[in-house]
């Protein structure tokens, strides 16, 4: 049994550490607090779904087209919206407000053209194993393989590539960044795209493994907003650390008091947060 | 080299620069003094592209520069030491001095400049794979340095180094800014608050009031620094 939960945990807590990762990056550098980061995990496996399963695209290629779409619209939704505000140096606040009209926008679209049943993007049962007593199936292995891989990759790509080093740059001091010649609103697109992919990819995996509904977002960014805070604000390996400590305490905790509670224990974790840990709502970083 | 003729620039609808004229030769130290207040920082923030100029031009060489882009300020020679945080403090040392060479797209070329930075300034160097938040005041100072010259670039703008130094670091700093100036022959245009530092290794010092250039001194001697001091009170 326990250790059934646990592989349960390590399969949840690894498409949460991606979607805090993603939502940690763009919250770090750019300082917004991205209420609608859930979209892109719904838009991902919306729109894997329309290609692989309505329109039979190649495998490969229904990924790929998934994951340049999302990035595309959400580049898009930035300079239409988010951007014309920064250019008016509104307050954090506004952005984040506005944030919160974008994904009810997105998930009423997606709830039209949809409907609000749940769609399956695989129906036949995948074959599983059993490792020390639990069975996990392949989709499941799957999940957790790429998504370390996806956050690997991630990583080490901000710590060695020479764009990477100017986005931990900005996150550090913007100001700073302006300074030395960076084309700081450049490099936002760059880290809309990034935080994109990695929650179009959880998407995407989601989707292998459960039923997509357009009001998926939800869940999604509340698991991203309190791995980010248990992390620690804009600290990257702590936002994936978080993201299965949370799978953990989700699933142990549903085993204690039942899975209906399992989205309200992200919401008693972020409370006690801001009980403990204040600071994530304070204003500067430390510089 | 560098010319600000009446230039008018400042925060939105508040003017803080009121027709500012200044000059600076090929390989001059020039320093910029005046009360808190005054404008200086804005100086350096409007002819680097940081702030917007209104009125008036900045002439580089001949060529006209007002309201350039930092971006291209920077790939063009010119360098920007900031007050206050001069460093990416979360980053290493080695990785601010390659973001210095954010232009330099020659990876050879920019290791080579690196590598030379370190041997000009060795107590840096053994932190090059520590991130700068460790290091002191008057080293992450070093960095900030480091950083900018990495382009050799033709003109220095400092605003302010000697702040939040310890008095003893501070005439120190002013021997390294010569030492700078000497070796790479670039020019330099200095903001600072500590008048007597400052006047030690300049060739020439403007006083700045209210945002207008209120006196200038073509030579240092004993009694410029007397005479600034009056001006201040007035």
């Amino acid at each position: 049994m326990f250790a059934q939960i646990f592989v349960n945990s390590i399969i949840s807590g690894s498409i949460y550490a991606l979607n805090a990762f993603g939502f940690t990056l763009i919250y770090g550098t750019m300082q917004f607090f991205n209420m609608a980061y859930g979209i892109n995990v719904m838009l991902g496996a919306y729109l894997f779904y329309i290609l692989w399963s309505i329109c039979h695209v190649n495998f490969a290629l229904s990924i790929v087209l998934t994951l340049i779409g999302v990035a595309a619209l959400m580049v898009g939704v930035d300079r239409a919206t988010y951007f014309q505000l920064r250019k008016r140096n509104v307050p954090s606040w506004v952005i984040l407000i506005t944030s919160v009209a974008v994904q009810v926008t997105f998930e009423a679209c997606t709830s039209m053209v949809f409907g609000n049943e749940m769609h399956l993007v695989i129906k036949d049962i995948p074959k599983s194993y059993s490792v020390l007593g639990a069975s996990i199936t392949v989709i499941q292995i799957s999940i957790l393989l790429v998504s370390i891989l996806v956050m690997a990759s991630m990583s080490i790509f901000l710590k060695r590539a020479k764009i990477g080093k100017v986005i931990r740059a900005i996150a550090n001091d913007k100001n700073m960044a302006l300074v030395i010649g960076v084309d700081v609103e450049r490099v936002y697109v760059l880290v809309i795209i990034l935080g994109s992919l990695l929650a179009s990819i959880a998407g995407i995996l989601i989707s292998f493994e459960t039923n997509i509904y357009p009001f998926m977002c939800h869940p999604a960014s509340l698991k991203a907003i309190t791995a980010s805070m248990i992390g620690g604000v804009g600290r990257l390996p702590g936002a994936m650390i978080a993201g299965f400590l949370l799978g953990i305490a989700e699933n142990f905790g549903a085993w204690v008091v039942g899975s209906n509670w399992k989205d309200a224990i992200s919401l008693v974790i972020i409370v006690l947060m801001i009980l403990i840990r204040p600071s994530f709502f304070g204003i500067e970083e430390n510089r | 080299m560098l010319e600000l003729s009446e230039v008018v620039a400042g925060y939105g609808k508040k003017k803080v620069l009121h027709g500012v004229s200044l000059r600076v030769g090929d390989s001059e130290i020039v320093g910029l003094v005046g009360p808190n207040g005054s404008g200086k920082s804005t100086v350096l923030k409007s002819l680097f592209g940081l702030v917007r100029i209104d009125g008036g031009t900045v002439r580089l060489n001949n060529a006209d520069i007002t309201n350039r882009k930092p971006a291209r300020n920077t790939a063009e020679g010119i360098c920007y030491i900031p007050q206050g945080s001069k460093t990416f403090t979360k980053l290493t040392v080695q990785e601010n001095l390659e973001l210095g060479g954010l232009f330099i797209r020659d990876s050879a070329k920019l290791n080579q400049r690196i590598a030379k930075m370190y041997d000009l300034f060795p107590q840096i160097a053994k932190y090059r794979n520590e991130v700068t938040r460790k290091l002191s005041g008057g080293e992450r100072q070093m960095v900030g340095f480091c950083r900018g010259l990495v382009m050799e670039p033709k003109l220095m703008l400092l605003d302010e180094p000697s702040i939040g130094l310890a008095p003893a670091l501070i005439s120190q700093t002013m021997k390294s800014i010569l030492d700078i100036r000497n070796h790479f022959r670039v020019t330099i245009l200095i903001v600072e608050q500590n008048v007597r530092a400052v006047l030690t290794i300049v060739n020439r010092v403007y006083l700045l009031s209210v945002g207008k250039i209120l006196h200038e001194e073509d030579a240092i001697d004993p009694s410029t620094e007397g005479r600034l001091r009056e001006l201040f009170l007035k």
